[in-house]
Formats: C-alpha cells, structure tokens, sequence
C-alpha cells in the first residue's frame, strides 16, 4: 500500500513573482529525482502551466471536466512525455474560478494524494476563491515572492491567512533576486526579507534571463544545464525531499577575475 | 422530440447557465441548445478517451503537401450549381452527384451558420449547433465548437471543434491554421512538430482513412478530395472527374 503523498500549495498573494515558474521547476526536478509528481493548475480562467510545460497541445479534459463529473481524473491528467512519473490535470481557460469550489479542489487533491508522491498545486493571484481553492487541499504551502515591498506586503498577508487556516508553517522561496541590486543597496536582501516573514527560508533563486526563454518554449529550466535559476530549483526540490544542501553563491558573475576584483573592492571599500 | 439527454440530466445537476456572458457566444435556437451541443461534444470525447487514451496522448495530424487530384476551377462551379437539389438522376453520375451534395448540404436541411465579426480571445468559447464562420482569428485559449464546419477567415491558433454532434465529414478551413488542438467529431489531433513550422497558406483539415489529414486550401479541395464517406451500393473512396463527362 502506497504511502499518500503530500500536498504542496505554491502561492504568494502578489501575481507576477513566478509561481508558476516555481511549480513547473520544482516538479519536473522532483520527477527527475525519481518521484511521482502530480501538478494541478488552479488559476482557472487565466491558466498557464500547461503553456509553461510545453503541454498545452495534449489537454483535453481539465479540473473543472474533472469536477463536473464529465470525466475521471485519470482521464484528465496528462502525461509528460519527457519527463518519467510527472503528470499535469490542467485547468480549464473557458472558465473562471467559480467553476469549482474549495471542497471539490480537496476531494480532488485527495485523490491524487494516493497516486502520488507529490502533489504540486499552483495558486493563483490574489485572496479570493482562487486561493480559497487551490489551499483547500494543500497540506503544507510554499510561498513565492521577489525582494521588493510590495511582494513581501502581499506575501506577508498570505502568510497570516494561511496561519489562521491552521495549515503548518509554510516555507519561503526568495525569487529574482539580483545581486549586484543587493550590493548596491537598491534591493532587499534575504536577510531583510526573512526579518519581515519570519519563517523558514526554503530557497533562493537568481534573477535568469535563461527563464524567459524556457517558459516561453515550454522547457522547463531545470533541464538546461547552465541555468542558475534551474540549479536553484533543482535544490530546492532536493530540500524538499529533506535532504540538506547549501545555498548556492548569488554571485552573477563567478568567474576568476570578477572574484579577485570584488576581494580588492572588499579590501578597500 | 429531445432523445438526447440535456447536461441538467446528469448526475442531477442544474442546467449550466452562462454567468460570463460576454466569454460564450451561443446561437439562438432551441432554449436548451447550447446545453445539448456541449454535453454531447464532451460525450464524442470521452468516448475516444478511453480508448485513444490510453496512452495520454492526442496524436499529431498527417500533413499532406499536395491536395488529391486537384482539377481546375471551372467544371466544377458547373457541377456545384447541379448538386445544390438533392439529386433524383440514376446510373454512376447520380453517387456522383449525391457525394457532392451531401458535401454542400441541400438548403432545406441547413441549420442557420454562425458568423463571428472579429477575433475570438482567449477565454472565449464560441458554440453553434451548426457551420461557424470566423471573420478573424482565434487566438489561443479560444475555442470554436461546431456541429458544422468551421471556417476561419483569419489565423487559428486557438481550440477548433467542427463536427462536435458526430459528424466527421466536417471540416475546418482556415487562412492560416496553427490551433493548440484540431478535433473533428471524436478525432483529436495536434499539430506535428515540424522544425518548418506552420505554412503561410490556407488549410484544410477533414478525416480521412480514420485520420485527421491536413492539405492546402484550393478551390478544388473540398468536392474532389473529400471526407470519409461511404456510398451504399459503391466501395468508399472513388473519386472519378466530372470533368468530360459532359
């Protein structure tokens, strides 16, 4: 008898902070990893994951078809080809997202909670029924956000509503950070970020140009082997799993020279 | 007179009504119309989804570079003005001719078509139990679904569903078509993933041999290379000129 997996919410209340990048990411690394990956786009109406997968050619049911009882889940869920043990049920883009209701979206976690290792739910914006749903059947949440004020305002009140649901206490994945802004001083460092939120730091993932491009051609940046960005997914899937893997350097340029030049702007700064 | 169940006899549920009103356009007709053409475009699809399936996938559509014999123009707009009354004449030029007016579908069994002035967004779900004209594009996340034909006069890049009640000798005819997803009655196909691209030309796509076969739009395409359809009394898939006949 199988283990049942675990739910995973990936939400952030501001839109735009890459969420659904993050849900893509962390779940074809997990497959790779060896894992049965189930992900479940719930911004219905405006969905995206499919387009981010490279998938949106195969669907032909989506969680609503699912929730109105035109098809089975199995029927739904699309299989990557490319990717063995990772699955998609997405959502539907006719709708909107008072198609399915909170109670709906947690019997259908549940039932992908038995076939699955992982079950990766991509939240929508915002703090309305979208989010109501996509919680609905979460069992722990991982919370997105850039270091800018604005993202952690909107990340900090997810936090307190998700606090007040009773779920446990969610993670964090610091987005886009660039550090040359950091040193600079015209962007928040991970420092100032946690001092804000006050939880657990899951990751931290660099600002890649490498990311555009892949959302846009549907190939996931875990898969590119010089993507920073891909690197930072990839350990923060392995944390995920519980194993302890350092930070990687946000340093953008790594190289020899742009090393020894910052140890003599250090030494005489 | 309805022996097709409405989605309202499913599982109990109220009729779905449109609440965005401006995402669906439906036609005027029956009350519970747009219910019934919904209901049974999903039934044709779950029907094939247990079966096809299987292995999670919608296979890719064959495309054919070149149409069928194509002929030249002008005996053809002869014999179309011929077949538009159901033919009565006997012998060999009769399945002839009845082949080319099923094709055209004799007025008096026409369901009024749909026409759709400018593009058709993402979100928005046009749904007509009958043929579809586009006078625009179809962008992706739109979706047309037609008991008819679909014609787009514009790009396709979105959903297309022609022949939802049943029908696979429908088709779908566009400027230029590079939809998400092609689907013909209970035949679901996405495009191949051809390094070239999409052609700059007009397609048309129908089933034929049990597939969905993509060619170029020529004034000669839909009455010599035609769907799938079996004539009573003759082998399938004779495609004789009238052209000299005269």
């Amino acid at each position: 008898m199988r283990q049942p997996g675990q739910v995973i919410v990936i939400t952030s209340g501001k839109g735009g902070v890459g969420k659904t990048t993050a849900c893509a990411n962390i779940s074809t690394a997990l497959s790779l990893l060896g894992h049965r990956v189930a992900m479940v786009d719930a911004d219905i109406g405006l969905r995206n994951l499919d387009v981010v997968m490279g998938l949106e050619n195969r669907i032909v049911y989506d969680v609503v078809d699912v929730v109105e009882g035109f098809c089975r889940v199995r029927q739904a869920l699309i299989k990557d080809k490319r990717f063995e043990g990772l699955y998609l049920l997405p959502a539907a883009q006719t709708r909107d997202k008072s198609a399915v209701s909170p109670l709906q979206m947690k019997s259908v976690c549940d039932e992908l909670k038995t076939d699955f290792d992982f079950v990766l739910v991509d939240c929508p914006a915002g703090i309305e029924q979208g989010f109501r749903n996509a919680v609905a059947g979460a069992d722990r949440a991982i919370i997105i956000t850039t270091p800018e004020v604005a993202s952690v305002r909107d990340a900090d009140r997810i936090i307190g509503l998700l606090e007040a649901d009773g779920m446990a206490e969610p993670q964090l994945v610091l987005n886009r950070i660039r550090q040359q802004m950091v040193r600079r001083g015209d962007m928040m460092d991970t420092d100032d970020v946690i001092e804000i939120l006050a939880i657990d730091l899951l990751g931290v993932v660099p600002e890649d140009e490498g990311i555009i491009v892949s959302t846009n051609r549907g190939e996931p940046a875990v898969t590119l082997p010089g993507s920073r960005a891909g690197l930072a997914f990839r350990n923060i899937a392995r944390r995920i799993r519980g194993e302890v893997v350092p930070f990687m350097s946000l340093e953008e340029n790594n190289g020899l020279l742009a090393r020894l030049s910052r140890m003599v702007r250090l030494s005489s700064g | 007179m309805e022996a097709v169940p409405t989605i309202s006899h499913r599982q109990g549920r109220a009729p779905e009504k449109s609440t965005a009103g401006k995402a669906q356009t439906t036609a005027r007709g029956a009350h519970d119309e747009p219910e019934i053409l919904e209901g049974l475009a999903r039934d044709i699809v779950s029907r094939l989804a247990t079966t096809l399936f299987a292995e999670d996938e919608a296979p890719s559509w064959r495309r054919d570079s070149v149409p069928e014999e194509a002929t030249p123009p002008g005996p053809i707009s002869a014999g179309e003005g011929e077949s538009k009354t159901p033919s009565r004449a006997e012998g060999g030029e009769a399945s002839e001719t009845a082949r080319m007016s099923r094709r055209v579908r004799p007025p008096e069994c026409d369901r009024p078509a749909l026409l759709v002035r400018g593009t058709v967004r993402s979100g928005r779900q046009v749904r007509h139990n009958g043929d579809v004209v586009v006078l625009g594009d179809v962008n992706p996340g739109g979706q047309i679904v037609a008991a008819g034909d679909v014609a787009v006069m514009g790009t396709v890049r979105g959903t297309v569903h022609a022949g939802a009640t049943g029908d696979h000798s429908a088709v779908v005819a566009a400027f230029r078509l590079c939809p998400t997803q092609l689907r013909i009655a209970s035949y679901v196909s996405r495009p191949p993933e051809d390094p070239g691209g999409h052609p700059e030309y007009p397609e048309l796509a129908l089933v034929r041999d049990g597939v969905v076969v993509v060619q170029p739009l020529t004034s000669g395409s839909l009455t010599r290379s035609g769907p799938d359809e079996t004539l009573p009394g003759r082998g399938g898939g004779q495609r004789k000129s009238l052209i000299g006949k005269q």
